[in-house]
């Protein structure tokens, strides 16, 4: 975590690493929160998504990797958090407060939607002649949320 | 140049007052007098996106740190949004003494004025401006002789970005990165510039913030309606006989605006820049107020004669041409919302597709990562539900339905 | 670019250094004052920049790119900006534009032979209530018609 924030990035790549307290157990250690109608007791400043993961939810990601300082960009991997207007990228957004976590509402399911339909739209990707056919991030994303059609067109040449 | 002084009237901020009246009235306050005016006032942040102002201000001075900034963010970028420059050209006496009562109030020893690079021709005078509220110790050590009150201003001068309005990006950019809006939380508030507790406020906050010290927030909140207190400067530009800012309490009717500029055969009215909503005249009768119509004060008036489509299309253009291409709604999305105006412009589109596309615009208002990507979208859907009819039957030949 | 020049510069970027601190918040005053004076920012400026900031040159230029009153490429010497938004379009932005345009020969974006003009467009000059508007350099015009824009680009030396 320490070393996150030391690495030399602007600050709009680096997410708010609040240090995870040694021992969760003592008062104020930890957080309880709900996760989709369930209660779970969380050490205070874990991310949402670190929060999923120790939960079995899935939740897809794609800007987001352990050894790259933490962006919140693509979009892929936003929430419904109560009480707070617009959605979450979970990876970049540390728990602070008692908060209720929606993960598969429907207006998550459609902006993850949306944005998946907009990487494919701007990808040149000839799947069938692709050394990751099969094995490909964004090929099992669109095929799990069902975007089988370009929605908004498709690039016919690569940009470069 | 006409940019010289006018004789301008209002109820609050285009009021009479003398340079360094709110500062010589709060060296006899406490800060918590100063936050409870505020709070009385019902002051919110006049940027457009209406956070109360005393909130900010008691959040940022109860962050405990050595040191804090108060950012007065003169980056209007917004189309059509013209009151800053009027401020900073013709009231700098309230500008600067509001940013220096913030900075009394949150605890701040540096304030730092972000003027955008398009305003280059104003740094020189406001820089002599500094220097003479340095000499009558309005700025400096010691403020007026009030031991410990140390503050001053320095002036930022942007480079040309739209998203730096943005306060994080704003903040950023003061640090030397790219303008690049920053995850929220941590708000400004705990950690902004430098990693220290930094309130960003617009020009016109601060303007309103002088005369409330110096009046009493209940004077402000008597002004405006019950939930949007005081006045608001609106830059009205477009069609009408006089464009200018003025200065009208919240709560004024649209059409009483449009009868004041002097405005005729209008057709549509946008409210609050590119980013804001456009209104079709059977609205005309919405009141101006956070709880109606908010806006960052900017009113652009469109007459009969004038294509919403085309006008669709220019903000458009203009939010592919300033999206900072972080996040992936607001980078592809917009080029899309592009693409479909040109669908239409060029009769190419079929309704299934524009439908996806207001559903696309409504995504990015929810999954974008900052202000910008989040509002961008208003304007292409207002405008193509409230002029329907005009940009599918009446232009393009009457392509639908036949 | 001779050795001189190379020196010239690098004192030049040390007295800014100076002026505004080594830290990396001074990077974009202190761009600023290299693009005021050679009208853009070369790659050799760039690494000077980067090596007394003790950052990489690649930030540098990351910064650069973003913004849209500095560039790395050459531009003419004096840059006129256009305000593109619709309150100047509505009134009559475009025949001042074709006007503008027909005199110096070259299209919007594009830089004149003898290097004394590039053209631009720019995003909302602030200028909504007296359009059309044009900067010049950092002095703003408004009101302009075609005849008065044209009158004004034959003053600029």
């Amino acid at each position: 975590m320490e070393d996150k924030m030391k690495l030399r990035a602007p600050v709009s790549q680096k997410a708010h690493v609040i240090p995870i307290p040694e021992h969760p157990e003592y008062i104020g250690g930890s957080i309880s929160i709900q996760l989709n109608e369930k209660k779970v007791t969380v050490p205070f400043g874990i991310t949402i998504l670190e929060t999923c993961q120790q939960n079995q939810i899935h939740i897809p990601t794609l800007c987001h990797h352990k050894d790259l300082c933490v962006a919140g960009v693509c979009r892929v991997c936003v929430v419904e958090v109560e009480g707070m207007r617009t959605l979450q990228a979970s990876c970049a957004f540390p728990i602070t407060a008692p908060i209720k976590i929606k993960t598969t509402s429907s207006s998550v399911r459609r902006a993850r939607k949306h944005v998946i339909d907009l990487l494919l739209s701007e990808h040149c990707g000839e799947c069938y002649s692709c050394f990751r056919n099969n094995n490909c991030e964004l090929q099992s994303l669109a095929k799990e949320y069902g975007i089988d059609h370009y929605n908004f067109g498709h690039i016919e040449k690569p940009r470069y | 140049m006409e940019l010289t002084k006018q004789k301008r009237t209002g109820p609050v901020i285009f009021s009479e007052y003398k340079r360094g009246d709110a500062i010589k009235k709060i060296i006899t306050m406490t800060r918590e007098d100063i936050l409870f005016e505020l709070k009385e006032s019902k002051l919110k942040g006049r940027g457009g996106a209406g956070f109360p102002t005393s909130t900010k201000w008691m959040l940022t001075a109860a962050s405990k740190s050595d040191e804090k900034f108060l950012v007065c963010n003169a980056d209007e970028g917004e189309p059509g949004t013209f009151k800053d420059r009027v401020l900073l050209i013709e009231y700098p006496e309230l500008v600067f003494d509001g940013m220096v009562v913030g900075g009394y109030t949150i605890g701040a020893g540096h304030g730092i004025l972000y003027l955008r690079g398009e305003y280059e021709y104003l740094l020189k005078s406001l820089q002599d401006y500094l220097e003479q509220m340095r000499k009558d110790n309005l700025l400096g050590k010691n403020i007026l002789g009030k031991e410990g009150f140390n503050f001053d201003i320095s002036i930022f001068l942007g480079s040309g970005a739209y998203v730096c309005g943005e306060e994080t990006a704003l903040i950023e950019s003061l640090e030397g990165n790219r303008g690049e809006p920053r995850n929220r939380p941590p708000y400004p508030i705990s950690t902004g510039y430098l990693g220290k507790p930094t309130s960003v406020n617009n020009v016109e906050t601060l303007c309103a913030v002088a005369h409330i010290v110096l009046r009493g927030g209940e004077w402000f909140s008597k002004v405006g309606t019950d939930k949007s207190s005081g006045s608001k400067l609106f830059s009205v530009s477009g069609d009408c006989e006089k464009p200018g800012v003025y200065e009208l309490p919240w709560g004024t009717k649209v059409s009483e605006l449009l009868e004041l500029v002097g405005a005729k055969n209008t057709k549509a009215v946008q409210i609050g820049g590119a980013s804001g909503v456009c209104i079709p005249k059977s609205q005309f009768t919405r009141t101006l107020a956070y709880e109606d119509v908010a806006t960052g004060g900017s009113i652009m008036i469109f007459n009969e004669s004038r294509n919403m489509l085309h006008v669709l299309k220019n903000f458009m253009e203009f939010f592919v041409d300033e999206s900072c291409g972080q996040c992936t709604p607001c980078r592809i999305g917009n080029v899309k919302l592009l693409e479909g105006v040109e669908m239409i412009e060029s009769g190419n589109y079929t309704f299934a597709h524009i439908n996806k596309l207001k559903e696309l615009g409504k995504t990015m208002q929810v999954a974008s990562k900052c202000g910008l990507g989040q509002s961008s979208p208003n304007s292409f859907i207002s405008i193509l539900e409230n002029f329907n009819d005009e940009i599918f039957n009446s232009a393009n030949g009457g392509r639908n339905g036949r | 670019m001779l050795v001189v020049e190379k020196n010239a510069l690098s004192d030049e970027i040390e007295s800014y250094i100076k002026k505004y601190g080594d830290d990396r918040s001074a990077l974009l005053m202190i761009l600023h004052e290299i693009q005021d004076k050679h009208r853009h920012i070369s790659e050799f400026a760039q690494q000077e920049v980067a090596r007394l900031l003790n950052i990489h040159p690649v930030e540098v230029y990351s910064v650069i790119s973003f913004f849209a009153f500095l560039n790395s490429n050459p531009k003419g010497r004096n840059i006129v900006r256009i305000c593109q938004t619709i309150s100047c379009d509505m009134h009559g932005k475009a025949d001042v534009v074709q006007a503008i345009e027909r005199e110096l020969g070259i299209k919007i974006g594009e830089t004149t032979k003898d290097n004394k003009f590039t053209l631009e467009y720019a995003n909302c000059l602030g200028l909504c209530d007296m359009g059309p508007a044009m900067a010049i350099n950092d002095q703003v015009y408004t009101k302009l018609t075609p005849e008065k824009a044209v009158e004004l680009l034959s003053k600029v030396k």
